[in-house]
């Protein structure tokens, strides 16, 4: 094609017209801004578009990689995991050990053996834990069990080589001696028992001495059985009938039995020396 | 030149020419491929230089320069001078020459890019930007050419279905 003088008339006046833009760029600025404004949100929309469909197409193109990482990714991950659950499980752990020993400290004359709670009943009727220590480790019936911070859990009533059944403070079949420490009321006849479903009751208290709400409960060591003054409950209601010799009270149990995971048992309370109540009781 | 003749070729510019623009200033990061940039208004204001000749290709240059200009960074006039320059000289060629060879028009577009920079560089330079020439062809320059240039291979045959849309009769080219 050969263009007419006409035709490159017409290219030169753009051609000035291009180099009078640029000249005059500097009073054009306005015009650039207005322009890019109105301009942006198209701009945008296309970037984000663009953007979307990007990632989805390195999605599709990258998938293998993406599959690779992914699963390596899931392998750390796990690996992590097993760090960080074995570190809160020793953190968990130091800091029952740590309560147990503020309570073997502030009672030195209890040979305390730490064990680990390796079954409870799921269905709570039974009032019996396992734990993993047994007739190896010293262990023998009627001896005391104790929770981390050393409060009355129940007593051992079944030992087996490495392992012990643990009766526990809730159950029916267990009876303990025990006094109201703020008052004194019970002395050395009352006891607490355990109760399919409420809360073990302090009974055999005498009507005219003083039992109040939030009283502590603790072992009175009767008949030997069990160290003196370990921290059983608190009592939280008192059942009182004057015409009647006794009154009771409803005792919540100090140790957190439902989630017990570390016990201690103290192993130099004698049970089998246990004193014998009076002949005709 | 007849002023009627350029009416429908002017009317696609005004508005194809801003949708690519904004469409590369939204892709910008999405046309690069290993560091080069693709210039989509460059190519298709060539391409219709190359198919049209100086009159359209010189119309075209100017509106794609000044859309250039609202989305860079650079004074504005710069691309809008550089990209008229640009379509001056390649639309001067013979179109018909152009056309008896399917490698020619990529290679057109490739020297059309590095001119286009050279300009671009040349006007920066001349208003005392700080430019430093062999980075600017060394890492920008030359890929976005040889990127320029193959996408030509594409671009060049929708620029043409689009000439012969608009123009189903074709230009006498004596």
């Amino acid at each position: 094609m050969v263009e007419t003088r006409g035709g490159r008339r017409f290219a030169l006046f753009f051609v000035a017209a291009a180099f009078v833009v640029l000249l005059a760029s500097h009073w054009l600025t306005p015009v650039d801004n207005v322009a890019t404004t109105a301009a942006a949100p198209f701009t945008s929309l296309i970037s984000g578009i663009a953007q979307d469909v990007g990632d989805t197409l390195s999605g599709v193109f990258q998938a293998g990689e993406l599959r690779r990482e992914n699963a390596a990714l899931r392998q750390r991950y796990a690996s992590l995991l097993k760090i960080v659950i074995s570190l809160k499980a020793r953190a968990h752990d130091n800091a029952l050990y740590k309560t147990m020993l503020r309570f073997a400290d502030s009672s030195p004359h209890l040979d305390l053996l730490p064990a680990r709670v390796i079954w409870t009943d799921p269905t709570g009727i039974g009032n019996d834990i396992v734990i993993d220590k047994g007739a190896q480790d010293g262990l023998r019936d009627q001896m005391t069990v104790l929770d981390p911070n050393g409060w009355f859990v129940g007593t051992i009533e079944q030992v087996r080589q490495n392992n012990a059944v643990v009766t526990l403070l809730e159950n029916p079949s267990l009876s303990v001696g025990a006094y109201d420490l703020t008052t004194g009321a019970g002395g050395m006849g009352a006891l607490v028992e355990g109760r399919y479903d409420a809360l073990p009751q302090l009974r055999y208290v005498l009507t005219r001495d003083t039992l109040h709400v939030n009283d502590l409960v603790v072992t009175s060591g009767q008949l030997n059985l069990y160290p003196r003054n370990i921290l059983l409950g608190q009592v939280v209601s008192v059942h009182r009938v004057p015409y009647q010799i006794w009154q009771d009270a409803d005792i919540k149990p100090a140790a957190d039995i439902a989630h017990l995971e570390v016990v201690q048992v103290v192993r130099n309370w004698n049970p089998a020396a246990a004193a014998q109540p009076p002949s005709g009781h | 030149m007849n002023t009627r003749s350029l009416s429908p070729s002017i009317i696609t510019a005004l508005w194809l020419l801003p949708c690519l623009a904004i469409l590369q200033a939204g892709l910008v990061t999405h046309l690069e491929v290993a560091g080069a940039l693709a210039n989509i208004v460059l190519l298709v204001v060539v391409d219709w230089g190359i198919l049209r000749g100086l009159d359209e290709g010189v119309i075209w240059a100017f509106i794609g320069g000044l859309l250039l200009d609202i989305f860079s960074g650079y004074p504005l006039g710069t691309s809008t001078v550089a990209l008229v320059v640009v379509a001056a000289l390649i639309s001067m060629g013979e179109t018909t020459f152009m056309r008896t060879h399917a490698l020619l028009p990529p290679v057109t577009v490739f020297l059309a890019t590095l001119l286009y920079y050279a300009v671009v560089v040349f006007i920066l330079v001349s208003t005392h930007q700080s430019v430093n020439l062999a980075t600017v062809f060394r890492q920008v320059a030359i890929p976005a050419a040889l990127l320029n240039g193959a996408a030509n291979i594409v671009v060049y045959p929708l620029t043409h279905r689009l000439e012969q849309r608009i123009y189903p009769v074709p230009r006498a080219s004596w």
